[in-house]
């Protein structure tokens, strides 16, 4: 290799690193706000630094080796010294390295294993395509797309699945756990500080698994509690006649087939429990903000939105549609 | 091939040729062309709060409106072109004043319709329009 085309390379390698680096900065992995998301944010930074220690030593041996084959009097392989190099340099160094990143990751891996302390807050979590149900153990209430718990405090998830292979992924809390039909996988959910954290499927799943998505919203205990009880209860009855009407509406659609709405007939499985949806920040398992305009789209035609979900179009007379609204704004 | 001074010259003189009747050509097609549609315009309405305020109130869960990300609705009809239409829900005018109000109270402006009241102000369903008018 000619002196000019080492020094493009050089370079270019250099600048692939800083690109690589720079780019990362986003990364929410790398801004974790629990314990788990920690644990595996520093086990990556110590592997992060020792690859690039060895990636520019190794590059340091390469450039100096193509450097000294431009000379004509190029040295003899001397057996004892040159030997011993390549065997530590090749084989033992790398070996301790590797037992020392498998010894690092499976301590690790034991700290997010079991909670450190006691946790009675239990939420199996069952992944459809493409939305997530939720099912407070104990609580007595099924929700979907937006998981409360209380803050510093390790909750248990049941990760099951409905369907085909998901994956459960909270980035700023934890590494990705399948979940696998026919099988329970359990983690421990702990945030460390208030917050919204997002969450998307990990495995690819179906034509929507780019928008399966969810969040989880920590909570301080008092602000949890109050949450955990609004849950509870069954939905609010319609106060007014156009309300009622929507209720009408919604019982007397193809509605109660998928959803259910606790206090009404509506019991339906296959989709998303209803029975709080105004209480939620985003419909659609994260797809779209949850208001007024964006539900009386989703309600007529979801399939324009989110192609491929399993809700079909709703054909309704245009004063049902006005009242359904309301119905379905009404169920904080 | 070897070039020589005169075919270069000629190839030249040719392709100038060719761009200056282009040229005219397209310039009298403009200037002969014929508008399909009046022109409709929002006065003091800024365009791009009105994009803003669409992707907000979620316009395009319902309808197909350019220069947006997810509006790809099917409720109601597409918005490209709006401005060349000539009456809007099938029973208004189509004037920057009924643009205006339709957006803000549809339910109240044609009753029985489908598309609901969203709470838009005045300020920004002017905003709106202005961008709707704009689409091509």
């Amino acid at each position: 290799m000619s002196k000019s085309r080492c020094k493009k390379t050089i370079a270019f390698v250099v600048s692939l690193f800083v690109a690589l680096f720079l780019g990362g900065c986003e990364t929410l992995s790398l801004a974790p706000q629990g314990p788990a998301a920690a644990e595996i944010a520093r086990i990556w930074w110590i592997l992060f630094w020792t690859a690039l220690v060895v990636s520019v030593i190794v590059f340091a041996l390469l450039f100096v080796a193509l450097w000294r084959s431009r000379r004509s009097d190029v040295k003899q392989w001397r057996q004892g010294r040159d030997t011993a190099f390549v065997l530590v340099g090749g084989g033992i160094i790398p070996a301790v390295i590797l037992i020392g990143a498998t010894i690092l990751t499976f301590s690790g891996l034991a700290v997010f294993a079991e909670p450190r302390n006691a946790t009675n807050l239990a939420i199996t979590v069952t992944g459809h395509m493409f939305w997530w149900e939720a099912t407070y153990e104990g609580q007595d209430f099924t929700t979907a797309n937006e998981i409360h718990i209380p803050v510093g405090q390790p909750v248990r998830i049941n990760l099951e699945s409905a369907d085909v292979i998901h994956s459960f992924w909270v980035p700023q809390l934890h590494g990705k756990i399948e979940m696998i039909p026919g099988w329970t996988n359990v983690i421990y959910l702990e945030a460390d500080e208030p917050g919204v954290y997002f969450g998307k499927c990990a495995e690819f799943c179906g034509v929507q698994h780019a928008n399966m998505e969810f969040l989880v919203i920590a909570q301080e205990e008092d602000d949890f509690q109050g949450w955990l009880e609004q849950q509870r209860r069954s939905a609010a009855q319609p106060e007014d006649d156009l309300t009622r009407k929507g209720q009408q509406v919604f019982l007397g659609s193809a509605c109660v087939y998928c959803h259910t709405i606790r206090g009404t007939n509506a019991s339906g499985r296959l989709g998303p429990d209803l029975t709080h949806l105004a209480s939620r920040r985003t419909i659609g398992a994260r797809m779209l903000e949850n208001n007024h305009g964006n539900l009386a789209g989703w309600t007529v035609n979801s399939q324009a939105i989110k192609p491929g979900n399993r809700m079909p179009p709703m054909q309704l007379e245009p004063e049902s549609l006005q009242a359904l609204l309301v119905y379905l704004e009404s169920l904080e | 091939m070897k070039l020589s001074t005169r075919g270069l010259i000629l190839t030249v003189i040719t392709l100038v040729l060719i761009a200056v009747a282009l040229a005219a050509f397209y310039a009298v097609r403009a200037s002969e062309r014929i508008s399909v549609a009046p022109s409709r315009e929002v006065s003091g309405g800024n365009p791009e709060a009105g994009r803003q305020a669409i992707a907000r109130y979620g316009c395009g869960s319902c309808h197909t409106i350019p220069g947006l990300r997810r509006a790809e609705g099917r409720v109601g009809p597409p918005l490209a072109r709006v401005s060349e239409r000539s009456y809007l829900a099938g029973r208004l005018p189509n004037t920057p004043e009924n643009m205006i109000r339709w957006i803000q109270y549809p339910q109240d402006f044609v009753p029985g319709t489908a598309m609901p009241n969203l709470g838009v102000t005045e300020s920004e369903a002017r905003d709106i329009a202005a961008y709707l008018y704009r689409l091509h």
